[in-house]
């Protein structure tokens, strides 16, 4: 009898508990997918880093020779050469003994690690129309070992080994043929690279792995594509040290800079965002679960109070407490375990799109997803438990009233504050009530406020991700008519071009301020590449005796114009005033005049140039051509893959906005039925109790917007500094006046599809129901 | 004439149960007069009255409210008619319990367009000074007199008391309904009273009885006696 009567009482509120099966779904749904796409990659991954030996460091040196090893090559080769890659075309045994000489200063210095040579070759190649870049790598002995984990190894000079998601993403299959440079390469197998190898393609964080990759060759293989080689170095630490601290102290002349793996953007961003976004994930679902569990509890004591005369009786009878507790608790074990379930359901589902989604950003190995016990346990009998417990608590308070007192009707306390004598000569009657309706029950205001706010923070972060990465590049690419970039043979020097061309000179691992960044040298004069303080062209300032530095270096150093900053190159040490700060993002540049660099890099000419930015497609015979439109279409794909999240998650923020305030406003009608009835009576009209018992919530979900605002903007804050302190990565991460505004209208909106249901609700409540109810209570 | 039912049904259907609750009910009440409803329970005085007055809508008939036909009116039109012509009491108060006495009075005042000075009305009502207090600090009596006030204040052409003393005791019930004859007097307010209470009866000007959904008896009462002498029961 006691069961049905709370069965009936539950299909009364079949809407409301429809939304609340809602938030417990979405709820667990966020859980188990966040935790079961993480964990099918983190396991793996760790397991992997630990198995093939990945290094825990990169050293980035000098391409450059220190005085001793030029001298050196004058001694053998009677000819004084200057770079890494002049002596590797030259003699590969000498190159060896200068790089063993290298490896063996740098563990005598830092005796805690061991290290090991990588050298890589970057080649452009076309495959159907489009460029891809691929840093060509051979098998190393013991640091960052090849783990093959399909085909094998490439075993002679016809073979390649590639990464899956370049391979899958470009239909190919071990055994197909791919051409480079004009030899044919077959597949042997599929090779994983970690992702710090990648890090340093194009130095970009976001990575088109259907364009940029990685490819593993056999020595022999290696050698026959040109292209200038790099060469760093692999570390690991065999000694327990304080490694963020270990190479504070940057000894060896032709160190340019060590970074550990932990704080490289592709590498030990993976595991911060693999944190992060379990520990996102995590709270999400809590303050989710949260506002389900007093949702739950608002419900229980609101049908306990309906009830209240009734179990009054039911004590007086003699009805012990457990006999009146049980069905309610059933009650509650009947509306959230179908929600947990399917949220558990749909999680584990969509566990593996979610996974495959991180995956196709970052190179991981992976596991399948598979149930565990105890996530099983923590989505379902936890929040099962919680409900029951708090459901219990709220229950039992109300019984340990005395059944007398349960007979008579709960009064509601006036509350002070709308009678206080100030707001009453201020405020109109019918504007207090309004207000007063909203804020009454303390609890339910909590979940509006909780739902509505969560809800707009997640929109407002979500809109200014949107196009994060095409202002990072847009503001550049549009203010420089650019197109193509020839790279010149470092032996053989530039072509001569029958287009109009830009000379420059492009170096990389030049420290500014002890970082590497790279040094662009243009002409004041240059055709294609003028230079933008905000607006203004600032391309003149390349006369003056300083450098122009790009609004990365600039925020990232916390530096402005006329500052002094130290630059090195090779064993050449100066400080340079900044001139100017070119509005761009991206990759840390700094711009100085061409003929001054090329003093630097040649000791005795102005004449020096490496590379040619033109308009046109360049006519002569380049060891890289780059069409820079190819490549900015490629990062404005991946844009758009962010994009597209970020609009997911709009959706979503914008779904949890409205169901609680479905829930909300419908479980505010239900508790106020008997005042809106009673002003249906007196003859108020359908608008006029709409404005009193719903349309303040438009006010307070705008308000709780506003309120969202700084929020975001301080999160932001905080989200930017933290990837610019330990990635060195600048976002221009802010809110802008536009965010502002379309998150306003994303709100009202939040607002205008949640009412009408409320609206229709309030007009469909039967006036004389309404009155036959008072009747009989 | 204020009031005209001709040929009116109620019928109430819930799923397979149907209950005939008016059954071709005619009827006409003139302006200003007091009526009392006098019925078993169940006999469909509620239902005549919600009908009566535009709370709920007959299923066949017409009814016509000052030459004005409300029986095929929308919602709206019916809502916008209460809140000019009509007065509600029922037999519990309907306070909102955060609102002082005279707040929950001014709630009928906001949307008339022309009403009583609260005060005066206070004082008529007889409860001035309990106007700054809270319904649940009065007692049954005075929350029935604030409710009353509240339906006044707009100047109703007709007034529709639903049990209004049933849940008083004699002395405060006789009280409510001096007040009652009083504004039915003063202000020549209709009133359509509805009780359990035969002795009520007495105090109409007509007396109409019903029984399972059919007026069984019209009575003009040619003797009507003050409130205070009525015999209570
Ligand atoms: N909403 C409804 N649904 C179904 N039947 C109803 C409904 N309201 C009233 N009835 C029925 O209509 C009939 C008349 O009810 P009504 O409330 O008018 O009686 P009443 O004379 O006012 O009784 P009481 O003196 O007990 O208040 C009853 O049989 C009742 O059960
Ligand atoms: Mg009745």
């Amino acid at each position: 009898m006691l069961f049905l009567n709370a069965i009936r009482s539950l299909k009364k509120r079949s809407f409301t508990i429809l939304l609340l099966g809602l938030i417990i779904i979405l709820s667990g749904f966020i859980f188990v997918s966040v935790h079961y796409s993480i964990n099918a990659i983190k396991a793996p991954s760790e397991t992997y880093f630990e198995q093939y030996n990945q290094e825990h460091f990169n050293v980035i040196m000098s391409q450059i020779l220190s005085e001793e090893e030029q001298d050196l090559t004058e001694s053998v080769l009677s000819e004084k050469l200057r770079s890494l890659n002049e002596v590797y075309g030259q003699d590969i045994d000498l190159f060896n003994d200068i790089i063993t000489q290298r490896t063996e200063r740098f563990m005598v210095t830092y005796d805690a690690t061991h290290v090991e040579a990588r050298i890589a070759k970057d080649i452009y190649y076309n495959r159907f129309g489009a460029q891809h870049l691929m840093r060509i790598l051979k098998n190393s002995e013991t640091i960052n070992q090849s783990f093959i984990y399909r085909g094998e190894l490439p075993k002679d000079v016809h073979e390649i080994a590639l990464v899956i998601n370049y391979a899958e993403a470009n239909d190919i299959s071990i055994g197909d043929t791919l051409t480079l440079q004009g030899h044919d390469y077959k597949v042997s197998g599929f090779v994983f690279f970690p992702d710090y190898s990648l890090a340093v393609l194009g130095n970009e964080f976001i990575i088109n792995n259907s364009t940029r990759t990685l490819g593993l060759l056999s020595d022999a293989g290696f050698e026959r594509l040109q292209g200038d080689i790099t060469v760093d170095l692999a570390g690991i630490f065999i000694r327990d040290v304080n490694r963020s601290r270990y190479f504070d102290a940057i000894q060896e002349d032709f160190i340019l800079n060590i970074a550990l793996t932990e704080n490289t953007m592709r590498s030990g961003a993976i595991y911060e965002e693999l944190r992060g976004g379990e520990a996102m994930g995590l709270l999400m679902s809590l303050i989710i679960a949260s506002m389900a569990i007093f949702v739950v509890g608002l419900m229980i004591s609101r049908i306990l109070s309906e009830q209240r005369g009734a179990i009054g009786i039911l004590k007086a009878l003699g009805y012990r407490n457990h006999e009146i507790i049980v069905p309610y608790l059933m009650f509650i074990v009947l509306i959230a375990l179908p929600g947990l379930a399917i949220g558990y359901g749909l999680g584990f589902l969509a566990a593996e799109p979610l996974k495959n989604i991180y995956i196709g950003i970052y190179l991981l190995p992976n596991s399948a997803i598979e149930h565990s016990l105890p996530i099983f346990i923590i989505s379902i009998v936890a929040p099962l438990l919680t409900m029951l417990v708090l459901g219990y608590f709220v229950i039992y308070r109300l019984l340990k009233v005395h059944p007398i007192a349960l007979m008579h009707p709960k009064v509601d306390a006036p509350k002070q504050w709308i009678n206080s004598p100030k707001l009453k000569r201020n405020t109109p009657l019918l504007k207090r009530l309004k207000h007063a309706y909203i804020l009454r029950n303390k609890p339910r205001f909590m979940v509006y406020i909780t739902g509505v706010l969560t809800a707009t923070i997640l929109i407002l972060m979500s809109l200014s991700m949107v196009n994060v990465f095409d202002r990072m590049i847009d503001g550049y690419q549009n203010s420089i008519d650019v197109n193509y970039m020839g790279y010149c043979d470092s032996l053989g020097g530039c072509p001569s071009e029958t287009q109009t061309v830009d000379k420059v000179i492009e170096l990389p691992h030049v420290l500014l301020n002890q970082t590497p960044v790279t040094a662009i040298g243009l002409d004041p004069n240059n055709h294609f590449h003028p230079l933008f303080e905000k607006d203004e062209n600032i391309t003149y300032r390349l006369n003056q005796q300083g450098i122009i530095i790009t609004k990365t270096i600039a925020l990232e150093h916390k530096i402005s114009v006329g500052d002094m900053v130290e630059i090195g190159y090779g064993t050449d040490k100066t400080s340079l005033k900044v001139v100017g700060i070119q509005e761009e993002y991206g990759a840390p540049k700094f711009y100085v005049n061409r003929e001054a660099l090329s003093l630097v890099v040649t000791r005795n000419s102005t004449e020096y140039y490496n590379v040619v930015y033109a308009n046109e497609a360049l006519t002569g015979t380049y060891i890289q051509e780059v069409d820079v439109q190819d490549i900015v279409e490629q990062a404005k794909v991946l844009g758009q893959l962010g994009n597209v999240m970020s609009y997911v998650l709009i959706a979503v923020s914008m779904s949890l906005g409205v169901i609680v305030l479905m829930l909300i406003t419908s479980m505010s009608l239900e508790q106020y039925f008997f005042d809106i009835s009673l002003f249906k009576v007196i003859g108020y009209t359908e608008s006029e109790i709409r404005s009193i018992f719903i349309n303040t919530y438009r006010l307070y979900t705008v308000l709780v917007y506003l309120f969202a605002i700084p929020i975001t903007q301080v999160s932001l804050g905080l989200i930017t500094h933290y990837l610019a302190t330990q990635f060195g990565m600048i976002f221009p991460l802010q809110l802008r006046v536009i965010d502002g505004i379309v998150g306003l209208v994303i709100a009202l909106g939040i607002y205008y599809l949640a009412i009408p249901i409320a609206n229709k609700k309030l007009n469909r409540l039967s006036l004389q129901q309404a009155i036959q109810i008072y009747q009989s209570t | 004439m204020v009031i005209k039912l001709t040929n009116v049904d109620k019928i109430y259907v819930n799923g397979e149960i149907k209950t005939n609750a008016l059954k071709a009910v005619d009827l006409t009440i003139e302006s200003g007069e007091f009526i009392v409803v006098l019925g078993p329970s169940g006999s469909g005085k509620s239902t005549l009255l919600n009908v009566l007055s535009g709370l709920d809508v007959p299923t066949r008939g017409t009814i016509e409210v000052h030459d004005v036909t409300i029986s095929n009116m929308s919602q709206k039109e019916l809502t916008k008619f209460r809140r000019d012509h009509l007065g509600f009491i029922f037999q519990q108060y309907n306070l909102l319990s955060t609102l002082t006495i005279k707040e929950n009075i001014a709630l009928g005042a906001h949307i008339a367009k022309d009403s009583f000075d609260i005060d005066e009305l206070l004082e008529k009502v007889g409860i001035t000074d309990q106007k700054d207090k809270f319904p649940h600090q009065l007692s049954g009596g005075q929350q029935q007199r604030v409710s009353i006030a509240r339906a006044l204040i707009k100047k109703p052409l007709i007034l529709f008391c639903d049990e209004p003393t049933g849940a008083l005791d004699e002395s405060t019930g006789k009280d409510i309904l001096k007040l009652l004859n009083t504004l039915n007097s003063s202000y020549k307010t209709t009133v359509v009273l509805i009780t359990h209470n035969p002795g009520i009866a007495s105090m109409a000007d007509r007396i109409i009885k019903m029984n399972s959904g059919s007026i069984v008896d019209i009575i003009v009462n040619k003797d009507k006696v003050q409130a205070s002498d009525i015999a209570w029961s």
